[in-house]
Parts: structure tokens; C-alpha cells; sequence
């Protein structure tokens, strides 16, 4: 993998997948931005409410774990979901 | 959108679950509850909630649809749940009797499965969850699923991952959260659930305990009220346990989540 945040991108990859209803509609696009690594997740237009989740709580579990996956590949990943 | 069911031990346990599931908060769902459970004796409640529920559609549903909950005849018209554009039915009792998901036809049957998954096939979900996780951490570990009906489900990783527990077991809890919502999502089931990694939980309540017992210190010799740092209810919960049996002191919380936080007081004695 030529990603600049191979742990990053995989571990945001399974766990989008796994909490919406439509995987197959679940895109990461990966961009980089200096020192950060900006990763944008594109989901189904019904699935973003379940990718946010109440108050964005599955939202910000999400973005703890992919910092801590971030951190295995030396970089900061910054999360954004976008419709 | 899709109508979703939960149940729980208690409506609000119910309602706040079918919420979670479909991420949004409760001004923007539709809540129908189907069972409610009844008050026994001292307050004890039997049986179980059941709402159902669904993220509410956009667009002003027509007179055709609102009355479809009203209405419990049944119908030949079985998508009554979507809204058609523009029409503006005058249609005086249509609708499909929500309480028989056979009527629902706007999403096949497989999107809106009961939440009574068994537990071997919600098991397996963890177990596969995990590995998935820890195979995109690049981890080569154990995965293990403990626990029964009665205790939940504990999915765990055998050995030390400190990056997957992170400081104060963040990481760890945010995993858990995770893990519980895609659960519920895929394999509905009222079975509790725990994510663990090398121990942590038993080694972290250990701590939570010491570090209860010593506040309660504090507190009785220094005669002051002592507060704790923010806290996660999971960890609050540890300090109320370790110090229910101190007369001494007597424990609360206060604060709003996710800075609520417990404070000991000294009870006096005289």
C-alpha cells in the first residue's frame, strides 16, 4: 500500500463498514496535507446519520481509534464524514 | 428509511437503544412502541420494552401515510411507508398495520432483523469484529468471546495492546462503543456487551478500587469532600461499588456527561 496511513486507512475502512448498512457505498478518500493526513469518508446518504450517531458519538469513538492507528503510522490523521 | 426494532428491560432503555441504532436524536425519529413492560410488585417491571422505529422522512408525508398508524386494517397497498411525491390522497383509511413487519415492504426483510439474534451467531460477529480490527492494526493475537446470556458477551484480545486500550482506556471504550453499535445494527440481540485487551478491564477496576478506597481516606480524616476526575459511568460505577459498604462515606455524582464526575463525602457522626 502506498498510503501515507496504511494503519489508518485500514482500520477506518472496518470500522465504517461495520456500522452502516450499506458497506459496499462506504469511500475513503485520502489526502495529504503536510504533517496531517486528511481521510474523507463518504458514505450512503441513509447510512450518514448511523456514521454520526447520536450527538457524534460513533463519530468521535471512530475518530479516537483511527488516531490511535494514525500514531502506529507516525502521522495524524484527521476525519471527516462527507455527504 | 427503514423501521428498526429493539428491545430492552426498561421504554427509555428501549428507545434510547432503536436512537443509538439509527444515530439521530429523538426529534428526528419516529418512535411507535409496540410492548411496554408492567409494573409488578415494588416497582419491579416484567417483561421487556419493544418500541420500533425509524429516522423520519424528510418530506411531509401525506394524509395516506400519517393515518397508517391509527389504523390497523390491513391493506393491498403494502409500501404505505413511503411517502409518495405530490400526492395528495384524500384516501380515507389505507394504511399498512405496522405491527406485522410482514406488511413492510420498503426494505427487504433481511434489513430489519429481530433484535433476538442468538447468542452463538451475535458471538461470532464479535469475534470475527475483533479480528478484523486487529488484523487492521497489523496485530497477530487470540481473539477470544466469554460470557453468557446472564453475564453479556466479553469479545477480547489476549495480549498487551497498549495502543488499543490508549490513556485511561479511551481508546478502548471508543472500540467498545463501536463494537456495540455495529453489533446491535447487524445481530440485534439484548445480550450486553464488552470489549477487553490484555486484561485491562480487571486490572483498571483494581485501580479505580485502591484509588476509591484512598479518597475515602481523605475524606474521613480531612473531614472535606473529595472530588474525582471525570469519569466514564462504567468507571463511576467501580467507586460507588468500592465504597457502598464504607458507612463513613457516602458517594454521588455530579456534573453533566461527559465531564460528571463522583464526589465522596465524609458522612458525620455525630
Amino acid at each position: 500500500m502506498s498510503s501515507p496511513a496504511p494503519t489508518a486507512e485500514s482500520v477506518l475502512t472496518h470500522l465504517c463498514k461495520s456500522v452502516v448498512t450499506e458497506p459496499e457505498s462506504v469511500s475513503i478518500d485520502v489526502v495529504e496535507d503536510g504533517e496531517l493526513v486528511r481521510m474523507n469518508v463518504s458514505v450512503a446518504p441513509d447510512d450518514m446519520g448511523r456514521i454520526i450517531g447520536r450527538r457524534g458519538r460513533v463519530a468521535s469513538a471512530i475518530r479516537t481509534v483511527v488516531n490511535a492507528a494514525a500514531s502506529k503510522d507516525g502521522v495524524s490523521a484527521k476525519v471527516e464524514f462527507v455527504e | 428509511m427503514t423501521w428498526i426494532t429493539t428491545t430492552a428491560k426498561s421504554l427509555p432503555e428501549a428507545i434510547d437503544l432503536a436512537l443509538d441504532n439509527l444515530g439521530v436524536d429523538e426529534s428526528e425519529a419516529e418512535i411507535v412502541v409496540v410492548e411496554e413492560p408492567k409494573q409488578g410488585f415494588f416497582g419491579r417491571a416484567k417483561g421487556i420494552a419493544k418500541v420500533e422505529a425509524r429516522v423520519k422522512p424528510k418530506q411531509v408525508r401525506n394524509k395516506q401515510d400519517r393515518k397508517r398508524r391509527q389504523n390497523n386494517r390491513p391493506s393491498n397497498k403494502n409500501s404505505g411507508l413511503k411517502p409518495q411525491k405530490g400526492a395528495k390522497s384524500n384516501a380515507p383509511k389505507p394504511a399498512s398495520p405496522r405491527k406485522n413487519p410482514k406488511q413492510r415492504q420498503d426494505k427487504p426483510a433481511a434489513d430489519r432483523p429481530a433484535p433476538d439474534t442468538p447468542i452463538e451467531e451475535v458471538s461470532d460477529f464479535l469475534k470475527q469484529y475483533m479480528v478484523g480490527l486487529s488484523e487492521a492494526f497489523g496485530i497477530d493475537d487470540n481473539v477470544a468471546v466469554k460470557g453468557d446470556a446472564e453475564a453479556g458477551l466479553t469479545v477480547s484480545l489476549e495480549g498487551q495492546h497498549g495502543l488499543l486500550v490508549g490513556q485511561k482506556g479511551r481508546t478502548l471504550n471508543a472500540i467498545q462503543e463501536l463494537v456495540r453499535v455495529s453489533t446491535q445494527r447487524s445481530k440485534p440481540s439484548e445480550y450486553r456487551i464488552y470489549v477487553d485487551v490484555g486484561g485491562y478491564r480487571e486490572k483498571r477496576r483494581e485501580a479505580l478500587s485502591k484509588f476509591a478506597l484512598d479518597a475515602a481516606e481523605k475524606a474521613k480524616a480531612e473531614g472535606i469532600e473529595v472530588v474525582l476526575d471525570p469519569m466514564p459511568s462504567a468507571d463511576r460505577k467501580v467507586i460507588h461499588d468500592a465504597l457502598n459498604d464504607d458507612p463513613e462515606v457516602e458517594t454521588r455524582s455530579a456534573g453533566v456527561e461527559p465531564r460528571r464526575k463522583v464526589v465522596v463525602v465524609p458522612v458525620e457522626n455525630n
